[in-house]
């Protein structure tokens, strides 16, 4: 193996290219240190570069936050820097950080909105349109529960122009499906602007997975299992893939336990309950966590008492024998932790939607509708 | 709708399809094929086809093919002539192969045996308007005796015509192509040469290319699977030497390849550079003799990176394209032999000449590595040879599964670095799982030896293990403690004190991924904006809050047993400062700003007091 630093550091870069996992994210943090320690600031820029793509592909939001303000920096102390050591377009990339930070309950409203104006002065001084600017103020309305500002930014938003720095089409698509589904209510326009995407014609990194997860959430609580279903078992890889996911997954969890796919659920939960424990992007996780709950209480409302789940032993719930869990702990310990975050981000937030959302869990759980036996087969 | 269509209201009428030739052309040439080049490949598989035809009915027949460059003369254009003695057509199957698209004799009642044969779609022929307005052919058919020549005159526009002559040829075919405008750089020999060695370097029929006067045959030189041999050393070289050219590039060595599924020989290559893990190897492929592609991926298995091959397979099947195969099971067969033998070679080698195991494995150990983590197939092969970096120095994992029940691994190269001189001096055996794919490769080898015990350390942990201070020992550390703890918070370290080997140690700096990640939050945060700082610093508060970094004096290192002795706060300030500076430095951490002052500061107070005793003995 080579002694050079500069070789080990693009080795690493190399070998996480498109890898999006824990190992890859570690891997190169190693590699900012190395670069660090050499005081090479080429190289730090080509670590952290890769490291905000990965880690924000790989659901660590926070190591990718870190790098990216290190990288502002530096372009803001020595603006060539940016032609000079950067492979992507650095603005490109300030919209996942932007809209990333309202996963951390401990970051203020206030610095929030510091940072989409930070990047509001940014986009402006390179001439590019307001487009993504505009999308995260959307999601911060209804993040901060400012709901007679919803349409305002969404109408704002599509009359401006697309100029290449928006999100891509696919997203944009997804996007304009949340708009129909969570603000105006409209399961079937919805279903018809995500046509494109059900049928293969756009897609990119979240989408289809994206759409499909939601989808399947909202065509269940409208009563058509059979569908939501469907667009379950197909985006069920994507559920599963990295802790980047956590949200898909719970939403899967949740909605298998409400069509009585126990089994199912529980193999979901297995496969990322490990990543989600140490998640750090909290609303992600939250969503998960929501998943896991609404699991463990409908498994002890049917009178199950233990359950067998391969874990690994860091798991915050202790297990009586190897692999055996007591259902009771695992429902009190998501419920307890669901609560425990809900009040992070209302208090965050200054609203009460995440503790209405563990409200409404609990309404669901009142509504399982098993799937019709012959949807059952696999 | 479909009350309209009942019937009584409209009569339906039964329409053909009109085809736009020139439509089909652009899209064969623009979507199917990799360029215009190939009407030279579909031209000799016709003529290999045709040759093989005609041997089904006349055993003994001998095949040949030639190839004639006419040049530019007066106005014409270029010409080229491209002739097979093989079974030729019947004015009856000109009507009926080739005149219609799609068509083929080579997919019906006549094809007796289907599979001799690699032509199948009946499309080939149309690649020669990729590089001519009309083709011409005259061919006799070797079916039947008295059959006269039939002329052939397709045209790009879609019509053509028959005409039966009078001439008495042999049987067999000629193809005549005039080049288009813009087409001409087809025509010439030396790129007609070069393709028809591309293509039919492998062909045991006989090519020859003229040129004027001058002839050459094209393919005389046989592949070294088919050579024999007198001594295995010379065997080795015309391998060797055959790779060598093939590929313009030098191989370590070779494997003699040979499946019965799928009728595959060849010879795969060991590559002499490293390989990327996301490049997979292009090998070079003929069907039947003929060259399918040289930039086939799927015919081994994934994690044989590390070789190159060249192989002619009979019975696989070429996707219409005819540039790589389908993914059938006769080809998954074939991959799992091919696989076989790669994995023989490799155990053999480790069996006679493991050194060079070793170096293919060193080469290529990126490629290795990553398949060898998700591939348990893979890891069964390598996993043995594959080598960490341990408290013992570097080891290959089949040693230490030799050596211990128990692995020991640290999950970061940081954490490698905290534990490894501790660890070293107590004997204790632990790898570096730091560096990609290494703890993937480890959770495989548990996944794989069900029976073997495999062990996260982390440096906490470690220094939880070491050795306790009695009360009175303790007391004598207190006042070093306490100012450590107060010197130290600002860093976000925690003090404690133990006993360990060496004891030439005076601290361990211990952190993990939490406080790892805070330092580097607060480290940027010295850089950023205030827009930025304040977001890096509820970070720095979030993550540090929980876990601190650790800075563990060593009770039986002889500095430490001083320094415990030393009651002036400032001075104990000061030397606490410097070994935790020292320990960062040790431990290849970045420096802050703040922590780069104390070192300079140090090490001045430090040359200030040197000059100060040389001072006093003036
Ligand atoms: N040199 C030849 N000798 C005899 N018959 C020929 C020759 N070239 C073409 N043909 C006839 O013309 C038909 C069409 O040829 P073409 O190359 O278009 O299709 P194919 O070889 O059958 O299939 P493919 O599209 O896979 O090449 C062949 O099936 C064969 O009957
Ligand atoms: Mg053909």
């Amino acid at each position: 193996m080579s002694t050079d630093y500069r070789q080990r550091i693009e080795e690493i870069i190399d070998a996480a290219d498109g890898e999006e996992s824990d190992r890859a994210v570690a891997a190169l943090e190693e590699a900012v240190r190395l670069a660090d320690v050499h005081q090479d600031i080429e190289w730090g820029f080509k670590a952290r570069e890769s490291l905000v793509q990965v880690a924000n592909f790989s659901g660590h939001g926070d190591k990718s936050l870190v790098a990216f303000s290190w990288i502002l920096a530096q372009i803001d102390k020595n603006p060539e820097y940016e032609d000079r050591y950067l492979r992507y377009d650095l603005m490109w990339r300030y919209k996942w950080i932007a809209s990333s930070l309202t996963n951390f309950p401990h970051i203020s409203k206030e610095q929030i909105l510091n940072v989409v104006e930070d990047m509001e002065r940014r986009y402006k001084e390179r001439g590019l349109s307001m487009r993504a600017v505009e999308r995260i103020r959307y999601s911060l309305a209804k993040e901060f529960g400012w709901e007679d500002k919803v349409e305002e930014h969404f109408e704002r938003w599509q009359s401006l122009p697309q100029d290449g720095s928006q999100d891509c089409e696919a997203c944009e698509t997804d996007f304009i499906m949340d708009h129909y589904l969570f603000h105006r209510n409209d399961l079937d326009q919805a279903l018809e602007i995500a046509r494109p995407i059900l049928e293969g014609r756009l897609s990119c990194i979240g989408v289809p997975g994206n759409t499909l997860t939601t989808l399947m959430m909202e065509l269940f609580e409208a009563g058509r299992v059979e569908e939501a279903d469907r667009m379950q078992r197909k985006s069920h890889r994507y559920a599963t893939k990295n802790a980047d996911r956590l949200w898909a997954a719970g939403k899967h969890i949740q909605f298998l336990t409400l069509t009585d796919q126990l089994p199912r659920a529980i193999r979901i939960f297995e496969k990322m309950a490990s990543a989600a424990v140490k998640s750090r992007e909290l609303s992600n996780r939250h969503t998960f966590i929501r998943g896991a709950r609404t699991l463990f209480l409908r498994m002890a409302d049917r009178g199950r008492k233990k359950v067998k789940l391969r874990l690994a032993t860091d798991f915050p719930v202790a297990c009586d024998e190897p692999y055996r869990y007591d259902v009771q702990a695992l429902g009190d310990w998501f419920s307890w932790e669901a609560e425990r975050v809900a009040d992070l981000f209302d208090a965050r937030n200054g609203t009460s939607d995440y503790h209405d959302e563990l409200k409404e869990d609990l309404e669901l759980m009142k509504k399982i509708q098993p799937l019709p036996r012959k949807a059952k087969v696999e | 709708m479909s009350s309209y269509i009942t019937e009584g209201f409209f009569k339906l009428q039964q329409y053909q399809f009109q085809i736009h030739l020139g439509g089909i052309i652009d899209l064969l040439s623009h979507h199917l094929y990799s360029g215009p080049h190939v009407f030279i490949r579909e031209l000799m598989q016709n003529g290999v086809d045709a040759i093989q035809a005609r041997k089904q009915i006349e055993e003994e027949h001998q095949g040949r093919m030639d190839i004639q460059v006419v040049d530019a003369r007066d106005d014409l254009p270029p010409t080229l002539v491209f002739e097979d003695n093989g079974i030729g057509l019947t004015e009856e199957e000109v009507h009926r192969f080739l005149a219609t698209i799609g068509e083929s004799s080579k997919r019906n009642e006549l094809a007796v045996r289907r599979g001799d044969f690699i032509g199948q779609f009946g499309i080939g022929l149309l690649s020669c308007f990729m590089v001519a307005d009309e083709i011409l052919m005259i061919t006799r058919s070797a079916r039947e005796a008295g059959h006269p020549a039939v002329e052939w005159r397709g045209k790009s526009d879609g019509t053509y015509e028959v005409r039966l002559m009078e001439t008495d040829v042999s049987p067999g075919t000629r193809v005549y192509l005039r080049a288009r405008k813009g087409m001409e750089a087809y025509f010439t020999k030396d790129q007609v040469g070069k393709l028809v060695r591309h293509f039919g370097d492998l062909l045991s029929t006989p090519i020859y290319l003229s040129h004027g006067d001058w002839t050459e045959r094209i393919n005389d030189r046989r592949p070294p699977w088919e050579r024999v041999y007198v001594s295995s050393e010379e065997e080795r070289r015309s391998y060797l030497e055959y790779g060598n050219d093939l590929f313009g590039q030098h191989f370590i060595d070779y494997i003699p390849l040979r499946s019965e599924a799928g009728g595959v020989v060849g010879a795969a290559y060991v590559l002499s550079q490293a390989t990327s893990p996301k490049v997979k190897s292009h090998h070079r492929v003929y069907l039947k003799g003929m060259l399918l592609s040289d930039q086939v991926e799927n015919l081994l298995p994934d994690w044989a990176v590390f070789v190159r091959c060249v192989v002619n397979a009979e019975h696989l099947r070429p996707v219409a394209s005819r540039e790589g195969f389908y993914e059938n099971e006769e080809l998954e067969a074939t991959r799992t032999v091919l696989g076989e033998t790669l994995r023989a070679y490799l155990i053999r080698l480790a069996e006679r000449a493991p050194h060079r195991l070793q170096d293919i494995i060193q080469l290529h150990h990126m490629a290795i590595c990553s398949l060898a983590a998700h591939d348990e197939e893979c890891f069964r092969v390598f996993g043995d040879f594959i080598t960490f970096e341990t408290t013992m120095g570097r080891m290959t994992l089949g040693d230490c599964r030799k050596r211990y029940d128990t692995i020991r691994y640290a999950s970061s190269v940081d954490e490698f670095r905290q534990i490894a001189q501790v660890a070293a001096s107590q004997n204790l055996c632990i790898l570096n799982a730091g560096y990609v794919y290494n703890r993937e490769l480890l959770s495989m080898l548990e996944q794989v030896e069900p029976d073997l015990q495999v062990e996260q350390v982390d440096a906490a942990n470690l220094t939880h293990h070491l050795e306790d201070l009695t009360l009175e020992e303790r007391e004598k550390a207190f006042l070093l403690l306490r100012t450590a703890d107060l010197t130290l918070q600002p860093y976000r370290t925690a003090s404690d004190i133990k006993k360990f080997e060496p004891t030439t140690l005076p601290t361990i700096y211990t952190s993990n991924e939490q406080a790892n990640f805070a330092r580097q939050a607060r480290l940027t945060k010295e850089l950023a904006d205030d827009t930025w700082g304040g977001i890096l610093n509820a970070f720095e508060n979030e993550y540090a809050s929980s876990q601190y970094a650790q800075l563990c004096f060593n009770f039986k290192n002889r500095l430490i047993q001083r320094l415990m002795k030393i009651q002036d706060r400032t001075v104990l300030k000061r030397v606490v400062e410097m070994l935790y500076v020292q320990a960062l430095l040790m431990g290849h951490h970045p420096l802050s700003d703040k922590e780069m002052a104390l070192l300079n500061q140090g090490l001045l107070q430090m040359i200030d007091a040197v000059l100060g005793q040389e001072g006093d003995f003036e």
